[in-house]
């Protein structure tokens, strides 16, 4: 088993860091998720992809987020996770030879048909078993071990206990969910879209119908009426910014955040959260302070949040059967563009609606969050305005403290403040 | 092509040898999911020695966590003592266990879902794999080339309700949980979904293994069986279906296999499916995705959508 801690001059410091692993559905949130802390960032191809509803990247852009990643020392994996049909066979693999040329660092594959071509093209990149596999047990591992892979993606349905002990029992790269939307069913092995629909879900057209209303009958006799509600299958998200202590001590290899769809806000929010949370327990695990983590990551929820099978068995608390359950945050308003010291001034751009007078938090991998109450604003031809409600438009903000690109503000709501 | 019966009672086994049945699926208190019928360890081995000329398959396709590994372990080895003939199984640890311990009953990998292409069965047959269900969810004409380009055995469903999902959560009990509801979940109880804004019915119910939704209209190939002399093993499902009936819509289907041989069929065809009719007047048949594809690129979802609109 591989050492995780080690004690350096009289203190326990982690030594098996893990890889924080994110998603981007362009290149613009890939840029994000390296400046913000990841190690690695997954994304989907045009072709052979799941999430068609994702932005996928072609292979110019597959390229130039290759070169983006390396240059900041972070790795690009390439989602192969369709389910092939035979009309899917034909260029598989001189995208697969393609991707490797480029660089790309890992391809996540649900298909041992690619597994396999991957291995016998004798490709440099690696090879990652899609969650979409449903894998929880060594003896799962051991075969894919035999079709030489490198890294095995944990089914979401795992549990505390069962991850230490196949974290005991196998070499192998290991990856676990730690954060973001989760299936109902077990992934790869659900038909509902399909019959719904008519909506591939193993081929990236998933209508997410587990998350509609359903009515219930017993017998014939409907159960649910109008003081009952409907019957549902809506997961909660998954957060496990609490139990990442747990996780770090087991030696896990890659933690991995969900949501190539999700908002450039989001992915900055969580990853920055994450990415402090791992590099300071890392560093002196034996007193860490876990208190403000979970209020950060709360900020880009937009479903509540549960730790899905890792503590416990999820129960109807597990679930979502409301859309009050649900609270999508709209509070994303700005990006910074480029800060003038001279002039105390940021250039943004507005991604929602905010308005003089009202707080934006500025959250960035460079510096703690910084508050500023907005008293003007400036349009592109420096003309004063009292409401920003352009979606895109450059402004200007005063802002006695520096920001940096790539900076992201949020407007503060009420009860925050 | 032969059939094979997801069979729902012990009972009738001389008369399915009659009709030259040979081939059946049963589960087990372990490991099992959608089975129609639960045996032990000592019926296993009765079938076996009362009906020698009967190829018997046990459902090992629960998806299986590592806390079970070593039950899993020694039932395998149970199932190899009682000479079962084969295991549907959708966990490639349940493979690699069998393939460590070299047993010799036949593997047919079943992930419901996932075997739609030639190509990736050929690697799993190198793998160990004996024979492949086919994901019920692509065009017969893509079933079609698997069969032809196959060189394992395959099975596709021919009739009988469909698998839908499975969960590791217990959401029925979820949901009475939520709603303090009360009504039993298991399959006997007979609970039913029905999402908004779509006409057909699911069966849903619990087992130790989490939830399990099939479809309550079932599909049948009775008037198409002329095009399955790809496939070697036609299944029919015979959950959700009475014993007698299960037989008798058994019986119709040899009969359609019969005419296919002395090339009556498209006559008879209608005739067996006018039977079929009077049969199950209250089910609803059709064709699942036979003739029917599925899209995913988001450009053909829009497509498909201004299409239903106009």
């Amino acid at each position: 088993m591989r050492e995780v801690s080690q004690v350096i001059n009289g203190k326990r410091v982690i030594v098996k860091k893990p890889e924080l692993l994110a998603p981007a559905g362009n290149l613009e949130k890939l840029k994000v998720a390296i400046l913000y802390g990841a190690d690695a960032v997954f994304i989907g191809g045009k072709e052979f992809s799941l999430r068609s509803s994702a932005s996928n990247f072609s292979l110019d852009d597959i390229k130039e987020a290759v070169e983006f990643a390396h240059a900041h020392r972070a790795a690009i994996h390439v989602t192969c996770n369709i389910i092939l049909h035979e009309d899917n066979l034909e260029g598989l693999e001189d995208y697969l030879l393609k991707l490797d040329e480029i660089g790309v660092d890992a391809i996540i594959v649900a298909d041992p048909y690619i597994m396999s071509l991957a291995k016998k093209l004798n490709l440099k990149l690696e090879v990652h078993v899609s969650t979409q596999l449903s894998t929880m047990n060594t003896s799962a591992i051991r075969f894919y071990e035999n079709l030489g892979v490198d890294r095995v993606v944990f089914a979401r349905e795992v549990d505390y206990q069962d991850l230490k002990e196949v974290r005991e029992k196998v070499d192998i790269d290991l990856e676990y969910f730690i954060h973001g939307a989760m299936c109902i069913h077990y992934s790869g092995r659900c038909m509902l879209s399909n019959y719904f629909s008519r909506r591939d879900a193993n081929r990236g057209g998933c209508s997410q119908s587990c998350r509609w209303y359903y009515d219930i009958f017993e017998k014939d006799q409907q159960l649910n009426h109008d003081e009952i509600v409907p019957f549902s299958m809506s997961s909660k998200d998954m957060s496990l910014v609490d139990e990442l202590p747990k996780l770090i001590e087991l030696g896990v290899d890659s933690f991995k955040i969900e949501g190539r769809m999700k908002s450039l806000h989001y992915i900055a929010t969580v990853v920055s959260t994450y990415r402090k949370l791992i590099d300071t327990y890392c560093a002196d695990p034996d007193h860490f302070n876990k208190e403000g983590y979970r209020r950060e990551i709360e900020k880009a929820a937009n479903r509540a949040l549960c730790t899905g099978f890792f503590k416990d068995f999820p129960d109807s608390q597990y679930q979502l059967y409301n859309q009050r359950d649900e609270h999508p945050t709209q509070d994303f308003c700005a990006r910074v563009l480029h800060y003038d010291a001279s002039k105390q001034e940021a250039m943004i751009e507005q991604r929602n609606y905010f308005k003089v007078g009202d707080t934006i938090e500025f959250f960035s991998p460079h510096h703690e969050n910084i508050l500023i109450q907005v008293k003007e604003i400036y349009n592109e031809d420096r003309e004063a305005v009292e409401v920003a409600n352009h979606p895109m438009e450059i402004l200007y903000l005063k802002c006695d403290q520096p920001l940096f690109e790539f900076d992201m503000g949020r407007k503060v709501i009420l009860d925050e403040k | 092509m032969s059939l094979i019966i997801n069979i729902n009672s012990l009972s009738y086994l001389y008369d399915y040898l009659d009709l030259g049945v040979h081939d059946f699926i049963v589960g087990t208190n372990q490991f099992s999911c959608r089975q129609a019928l639960t045996v032990d360890y000592i019926e296993l081995k009765e079938i076996k020695e009362k009906y020698p000329m009967i190829r018997l398959f046990v459902l090992v396709n629960a998806l299986v966590e590592q806390k079970y590994l070593d039950d899993l372990k020694n039932h395998l080895d149970k199932l190899n003592e009682c000479q079962i003939d084969g295991i549907i199984f959708q966990d490639f640890g349940v493979l690699q266990i069998c393939n460590e311990k070299g047993y010799s009953f036949e593997k047919i990998y079943d992930p419901e879902t996932l075997n739609t292409n030639h190509l990736t069965l050929s690697v799993l047959k190198e793998q160990g794999i004996d024979g492949a269900f086919l994901a019920r969810e692509i065009p017969l004409k893509e079933k079609q080339m698997i069969g032809q380009n196959c060189k394992l055995k395959t099975m596709v469903q021919v009739h009988g309700v469909e698998y839908m999902a499975y969960s590791k959560r217990k959401l029925l009990s979820n949901y009475k949980e939520y709603t303090h509801l009360d009504f039993n979940v298991d399959k006997e109880a007979q609970i039913e979904i029905k999402a908004n804004g779509v006409e057909d019915h699911c069966h849903i119910y619990e087992d130790q293994y989490g939830t399990h939704i099939t479809s309550t209209n079932q599909m049948c190939a009775l008037d198409v069986l002329n095009q399955f002399n790809d496939f070697d093993y036609l299944y029919i499902d015979g959950q959700y279906i009475n014993e007698t009936d299960l037989l008798e819509i058994t019986h119709l289907y040899i009969q359609a296999i019969e005419a296919i041989k002395n090339q009556t069929y498209n006559k008879e065809s209608i005739e067996l499916m006018q039977l079929l009719y009077r049969l199950t007047p209250n089910v609803h048949y059709y064709h699942s995705f036979l003739f029917d594809s599925t899209v995913y690129k988001i450009s053909d979802v829009r497509k498909r959508e201004e299409n239903e609109r106009s």
